[in-house]
């Protein structure tokens, strides 16, 4: 579904991200784990098109999507959430979650869109109409991802959902991720939290100074003595 | 729940215009018309002022305030409008109204070139602020320049022979009707655009491009036709002044002085809010005018201009109209 080759990001002077490559297939949950500054955001935010890819190509459903416009890639069906949640302060969750649904093609479905994302997330339909920044840091997040799934996305690509949560929080941001997940979306997730990560996805790619290190099925890499002495051993 | 979800539409989130808003909104309107039936010539004038500043930053509101992007060239869509009628009109012969609605659509027409350019070139804030300043100037420059729009003299507006009101040339008190007319168009327009889909884009917008893109809304588009809009609205409003005025020049309507006042009541009522020019017009022709009378100098209002945009930027970046608007019975915000 997701096909990334070769693909550079450069930030103001610095290459970020160089030369990674990497495939997911539909219906995959793939994290990309790494350090902080290892270039998991900015190839997240290249992915979504927010930030221009240096060299490389991204395709998506077999079509080359790196030189589109992020809308253009909205409509096609990949959706981020980002890390720090970039919502609209002043306006309620209702308001939030509806800009999710302007695009012309999602108009007529909003209201089943609003649904899913309320059943999902039943604390949101409660505080519908709450000021988002009146919220709390997890429900925050939900507003974010709900937001996303508002685009009807077939693509997620989750940076950093746990950033700043209590554990509790997490536990049922996950659940509710899980909830997504078995409905069949493919979802690329980001985390510093690597143990969390790694329960949560078939597989992993990990991420150092802007290239892919290491790669595998979560199960072994969460076994892999360099992964634990890396990243898990504290 | 998902019942309730389902019949809950707008209503539900934020019932700003409830009744007592629009009864609120009325008893507002119905004194406005009242007013000059009981007032000297000097507090027509007043009144005639604030409901001009009232519409012409009302229109550059749409771009400055609901669209976030902060213009500093509206001055040159208002000098536009007076210019056309002006020029048709001294020149050709042809009716003002004429002139007013050829000079909407050259602003119009002038936002959609420029806009394109810069919203494409993704200027943003203060790049935004000094590109739009730049082409305002140049156009000054240039009408400054030009013998045949009138040069730095500008072009006077021949005394109408005949009685036409096609030619718009009115009593003060006929303007002041024409300049409330104006404000209630902008205020119902820019009330009706913070409710519906293009509203919350333009907020989304306003408050980041980015996730706004990412989530399927284009910025470029949408920038553009809220500049248009702000650009089709601020010229016939030159139209009308130049009228009120009699003349037209290049300081007294593309002129800085103008390009930054027109900011002002917006700015110190309440960025992209209906009522927020209004509310800022008023505190600001009665300050200006107590200014002027307090300093015995009519230069005093340039430091007030400047004091007071100072103190509203820092002390209350979001202007006096969510202050109101929460002392307001049934308004939220």
């Amino acid at each position: 579904m997701l096909e990334i080759s070769n693909l550079s990001v450069r930030r103001g002077r610095l290459t970020v991200v160089k030369a990674v490559s990497l495939r997911i297939a539909a219906g995959e949950v793939v994290s990309v784990i790494g350090t902080n500054g290892a270039g998991k955001s900015s190839l997240m935010l290249s992915v979504a098109g927010l930030v221009p890819a240096e060299a490389g190509e991204i395709r998506f459903d077999g079509e080359r999507i790196d030189g589109l416009k992020p809308e253009r890639r909205s409509e096609l069906g990949v959706a981020l959430v980002p890390e720090g949640r970039w919502l609209f302060p002043d306006m309620t969750v209702e308001e939030c979650l509806r800009l999710g649904a302007f695009r012309k093609d999602l108009r007529a479905q909003y209201r089943q869109s609003m649904d899913t994302v309320f059943g999902l997330f039943p604390r949101l339909a409660e505080r519908r109409s709450q000021v988002v920044s009146t919220l709390s840091g997890g429900e925050q997040q939900m507003v974010s991802i709900g937001r996303a799934l508002m685009t009807r996305p077939k693509l997620l690509l989750l940076d950093e959902p746990s950033i700043g949560l209590a554990p509790i929080v997490v536990r049922q941001v996950f659940e509710a991720l899980g909830r997504i997940i078995a409905s069949g979306l493919t979802v690329v997730l980001v985390e510093q939290n690597v143990e969390q990560a790694l329960r949560f996805s078939h597989r992993a790619y990990v991420l150092t100074n802007g290239a892919v290190t290491l790669e595998g099925s979560s199960k072994e890499l969460l076994n892999d003595p360099r992964i634990v002495d890396a990243y898990l051993s504290v | 729940m998902s019942e309730l979800t389902a019949t809950a539409g707008r209503q539900a989130v934020r019932p700003a215009a409830g009744t007592t808003g629009l009864v609120l909104a009325a008893l507002l309107l119905v004194l406005a018309i009242l007013f000059p039936m009981f007032v000297s010539r000097y507090w027509l004038a007043l009144g005639i002022t604030v409901l001009f500043w009232t519409s012409f930053s009302g229109s550059w509101n749409i771009i400055g305030g609901y669209a976030g992007q902060f213009s500093l060239g509206h001055a040159a869509f208002f000098a536009i409008g007076a210019y056309s009628s002006a020029w048709l009109y001294s020149v050709f012969g042809f009716p003002t109204l004429v002139g007013m609605i050829v000079g909407s659509a050259v602003a119009a027409l002038m936002a959609l070139c420029i806009g394109w350019i810069i919203f494409r070139y993704k200027l943003h804030g203060t790049y935004f602020a000094i590109g739009t300043l730049a082409m305002s100037e140049v156009l000054r420059v240039l009408a400054g320049a030009l013998p045949w729009f009138g040069g730095n003299g500008g072009i006077p507006i021949p005394l109408a022979q005949e009685r036409n009101w096609l030619l718009m040339q009115f009593q003060p008190m006929a303007f002041y009707y024409m300049f409330l007319a104006a404000t209630v168009v902008i205020i119902a327009l820019s009330a009706w655009i913070a409710r519906n889909r293009f509203g919350y884009q333009l907020a989304a917008i306003r408050d980041s491009e980015d996730v706004a893109e990412s989530i399927g809304i284009s910025p470029t588009r949408l920038k553009l036709a809220a500049y248009v809009i702000s650009a089709a609205l601020a010229a016939p409003i030159g139209t009308l002044y130049s009228q009120y005025l009699m003349f037209v020049d290049p300081p007294t309507f593309f002129g800085l002085l103008v390009a930054i006042q027109v900011v002002l009541p917006a700015v110190i009522g309440g960025l992209g809010t209906a009522f927020g020019p209004l509310l800022g017009a008023i505190v600001l022709t009665f300050a200006i005018e107590l200014s002027d009378r307090v300093a015995l100098r009519p230069g005093a209002s340039l430091l007030a201009y400047g004091a007071m945009l100072m103190v509203f930027s820092v002390l209350l970046p979001r202007g006096l109209w969510p202050l109101l608007s929460k002392m307001l019975p049934g308004a939220t915000r």
